[in-house]
């Protein structure tokens, strides 16, 4: 109970951050990709990184944490930007996290039989870039048929493949700053591996 | 802190430190990345270093600065030239 706590608090500040960092940056549009506004978020969409990162080495119980972010994000920042069914659309690009990472083990990343209590090594980060690719995948896919279904409109390719390509390169930048972080602490002596 | 929990927070920087590996940023110490620093710095401040000028500078020890110029040549990172001031001392320019 107590590990389910610290994870579902961790989980929650590391992915509320990501949302903080992420709204400020899509607003100013540095790169000026959608300079009329006609659609919203980036493609550099934060909070997918703390999704994979979070749900790769937390497992299950970081899927609490997760929901509460994915809910109180956006109404913590500006809810009338999202579409109708937000909070259930979030569902699915959680299960397009776990969906991803059940593939990878199905792909025998684990050794032995398939099993969903099996965990995937992910010290060995290239199963983490496989499930950011796959979930990035099915994230654009699945939260868009869900949006057009609740709102009652059509999906549209170029949303898809911009979903896919923002959760991506957003995961991507996730883990890219945090190695930036780990690499400057470890340079200036102030993380020290048990090895060394 | 539970040691589940640490043990999961310490896989995520074991990835990071992979990440690192791989990219072949760590090839060498601290010491070594050190010495390394002072050349360049002495280089860019001076247009010249010389091996004296490092271990003064570093405070490492003689055999220390020597082995790991010694190896920073055979990775040809820097060159060694004899200076044409004073013919004991070896001047040390970067490669790159």
């Amino acid at each position: 109970m107590a590990h389910t706590l610290k994870v579902t608090i961790t989980v929650y500040v590391f992915a509320m951050f990501c949302y903080a960092v992420w709204y400020p940056l899509q607003v100013i549009d540095l790169a000026n990709l959608n300079p009329d506004r006609e659609w919203l978020g980036s493609l550099c969409y934060l909070p997918h990184g703390a999704r994979v990162l979070m749900f790769c080495f937390f497992r299950y119980y970081a899927l609490p944490g997760l929901y509460l972010a994915e809910i109180s994000g956006p109404a913590l920042i500006n809810d009338l930007d999202y579409m109708d069914g937000w909070s259930l659309a979030s569902i699915a690009s959680l299960f397009s996290v776990v969906a991803a990472v059940e593939l990878v083990k199905w792909t025998k990343a684990t050794p032995g039989f398939f099993s969903f209590f099996k965990k995937i090594n992910f010290q060995n980060y290239k199963f983490l870039f496989l499930v950011v690719i796959v979930s990035s995948l099915l994230n654009g896919l699945l939260v868009n048929s869900f949006l057009s279904f609740v709102n009652s409109t059509s999906i549209s390719v170029i949303t898809v493949f911009r979903f896919a390509v923002g959760d991506f390169l957003g995961a991507l930048a996730v883990i890219a700053t945090l190695w930036i972080i780990f690499k400057t602490l470890t340079d200036n002596r102030l993380l020290i591996h048990p090895e060394e | 802190m539970s040691s589940k929990y640490s043990k999961d927070l310490a896989s995520i920087l074991q990835m990071l430190r992979n990440i690192e590996e791989d990219l072949n940023l760590i090839n060498y110490s601290e010491t070594e990345k050190k010495i390394y620093y002072t050349i360049a710095c002495k280089n860019s401040d001076n247009y010249t270093c010389r091996i004296s000028d490092v271990i003064n500078e570093s405070g490492f020890s003689r055999s220390t600065v020597y082995k790991t110029i010694k190896k920073f040549e055979d990775a040809n990172l820097i060159k060694m030239y004899q200076s044409s001031v004073d013919k004991r001392e070896i001047n040390l320019v970067l490669v790159h």
